[in-house]
C-alpha cells in the first residue's frame, strides 16, 4: 500500500516565511525612510525656515546698506545679545557684484560675523585680530569649481592700495554682515552709535554688472 | 488589502519617528534641560560637527541667529535642584564667572527684559558675582524675568581665556522663594 505523503504543511510554512520577509523588508525601508526624513528635516527644513523668516523681519532693511538696529529688533534677532548692545547690520546680495563694508568703530571690544542666508557662519573678526578702528571687508563671490578649473580670473578685483581689508568668499549670493558691540548701557550705546553711524555698505566701485 | 493597510502604517510610522525625533532632538540640543556643567549645558557651533547641526538647527527654526563660533554659551532651565525657572520665583545666581573679554547673563524667553554685563556687575570683594531674577527689584545685580511663565537662564563667554571643551567653573544657581 502506497503511503500517501502529507505536504501540506510546506507550502503554508513557505508562505508564512514568505510573508515575515516582506514586513521584515517593509520595517527595515520605514527604518530608513524616517532616518531619511530625519535628516532632511535637520539639514534643510530649520535653515529654510531662518530664510524666510528674516526676510520678514529684516523686510524693512535696504540691501546692501549698513543701518543700526533697533534695540528690540537686536535683541530678538540674537538672543546672545541684550537691548544695550550696539549691532549693526548690512544684508547684502552679491548678485550684482562684490560688496565693501567699510567699518569705522569705537575703541572698546567688538566682533563682526558673517552669515548666509541660511544661518551658517561663515566669518568672523574681532577687535583684538583687526587691531585698527577702520578696516574694510570685501565680501565676492567664492569662483565655482568651474571657472578655478579654467583659471578664469574675472572675480579677483584687489583691493585698493593701503587699504586695511580683508575679502571673504561666499557660494551664496545673499547674507547677513553683523557688528555686534557689546555695551554697559543705553547711554554708552547712544554714544557708540553716533560714532558707528560713519560706517557704510555698498557694491564696490567697478564691480557693478 | 490587510497587507498593504500594514505596510503604509510602517511607512506612516517610519516618517512620523524621523519627524519626531527630529523636532525633540533640536529642542533639547540647546540646553532646554541639559546638565553637562554643574545644571548648564553648552552650545558651541562649529559648522563641523552633527551635534552643532542640531543646536543651530534650535536657532533657526525660531528665526534667530545662531551664536557665533567664539561664543561660549551656557544655558539652563532648572536651577541646582532640578525646579524649573519660573517668572513668578525668585532665583540667585551666584559665584565666579569665568575669565573672558565680555560676559553677560541674561534670560532667554518671551518678554524677558534686562541682562548683567562684565560692564555693568557689581562684583563681591573676591571678584565673585550673585546676580538675583526676580520680579521685585533688589539691591545689587537684578534682572527682572519678564512675564513668561518658564525660562531658560544664559550666560554668554564672549572670547573666553580658557581653550575650547575646557570644563569651567560656573556660578551655582539657588532657588530664592517662590
Amino acid at each position: 500500500m502506497r503511503r500517501r505523503v502529507n505536504n501540506s504543511c510546506c507550502p503554508s510554512s513557505n508562505g508564512y516565511g514568505a510573508n515575515v520577509a516582506k514586513y521584515v523588508f517593509w520595517v527595515i525601508f520605514s527604518a530608513l525612510l524616517g532616518f531619511s526624513v530625519h535628516l532632511g528635516y535637520i539639514l534643510f527644513v530649520p535653515s529654510q525656515k531662518f530664510s524666510a523668516q528674516i526676510d520678514a523681519t529684516l523686510r524693512n532693511q535696504g540691501t546692501n546698506k549698513f543701518e543700526i538696529l533697533d534695540a528690540r529688533l537686536q535683541a530678538a534677532l540674537m538672543p546672545f545679545a541684550t537691548t544695550d548692545d550696539l549691532v549693526g547690520l548690512c544684508k547684502f546680495d552679491l548678485s550684482k557684484g562684490s560688496v565693501k563694508l567699510t567699518v569705522s568703530v569705537p575703541e572698546g571690544y567688538w566682533t563682526l560675523s558673517v552669515y548666509t542666508l541660511h544661518g551658517r557662519q561663515i566669518y568672523a573678526l574681532n577687535g583684538e585680530q583687526a587691531d585698527t578702528q577702520n578696516f574694510t571687508v570685501t565680501l565676492s563671490k567664492s569662483r565655482s569649481l568651474v571657472s578655478q578649473i579654467i583659471g578664469d580670473d574675472t572675480d579677483q578685483s584687489p583691493t585698493a592700495e593701503g587699504d586695511i581689508g580683508w575679502r571673504v568668499g561666499l557660494s551664496e549670493d545673499q547674507g547677513l554682515a553683523f557688528l555686534w558691540m557689546p555695551q554697559s548701557d543705553s547711554w554708552q550705546r547712544q554714544e557708540a552709535a553716533a560714532l558707528l553711524k560713519a560706517s557704510s555698505c555698498g557694491l564696490q566701485s567697478g564691480d557693478q554688472s | 488589502m490587510r497587507k498593504y493597510a500594514v505596510i503604509a502604517a510602517l511607512l506612516m510610522a517610519g516618517v512620523s519617528l524621523g519627524w519626531l525625533s527630529a523636532r525633540f532632538m533640536m529642542q533639547n540640543a540647546a540646553g532646554a534641560g541639559g546638565t553637562t556643567n554643574g545644571g548648564w549645558a553648552e552650545i558651541t557651533l562649529t559648522n563641523d560637527s552633527l551635534r552643532s547641526t542640531y543646536e543651530s538647527g534650535y536657532y533657526l527654526w525660531r528665526g534667530k541667529v545662531p551664536p557665533p563660533n567664539h561664543v561660549r554659551l551656557f544655558r539652563r532651565a532648572v536651577d541646582d535642584e532640578g525646579n524649573n525657572l519660573r517668572g513668578e520665583c525668585a532665583i540667585q545666581i551666584e559665584g565666579t564667572i569665568p575669565e573672558a573679554r565680555w560676559w553677560v547673563v541674561n534670560t532667554d524667553g518671551a518678554s524677558t527684559s534686562g541682562s548683567v554685563s562684565a560692564g555693568t556687575a557689581i562684583r563681591e570683594a573676591n571678584g565673585d558675582v550673585a546676580i538675583t531674577i526676580s520680579q521685585s527689584p533688589v539691591p545689587g545685580n537684578w534682572i527682572k524675568p519678564g512675564t513668561a511663565n518658564s525660562y531658560i537662564l544664559q550666560l554668554v563667554l564672549q572670547d573666553s581665556s580658557a581653550s575650547p571643551g575646557q570644563q569651567l567653573l560656573l556660578p551655582v544657581v539657588k532657588r530664592l522663594w517662590c
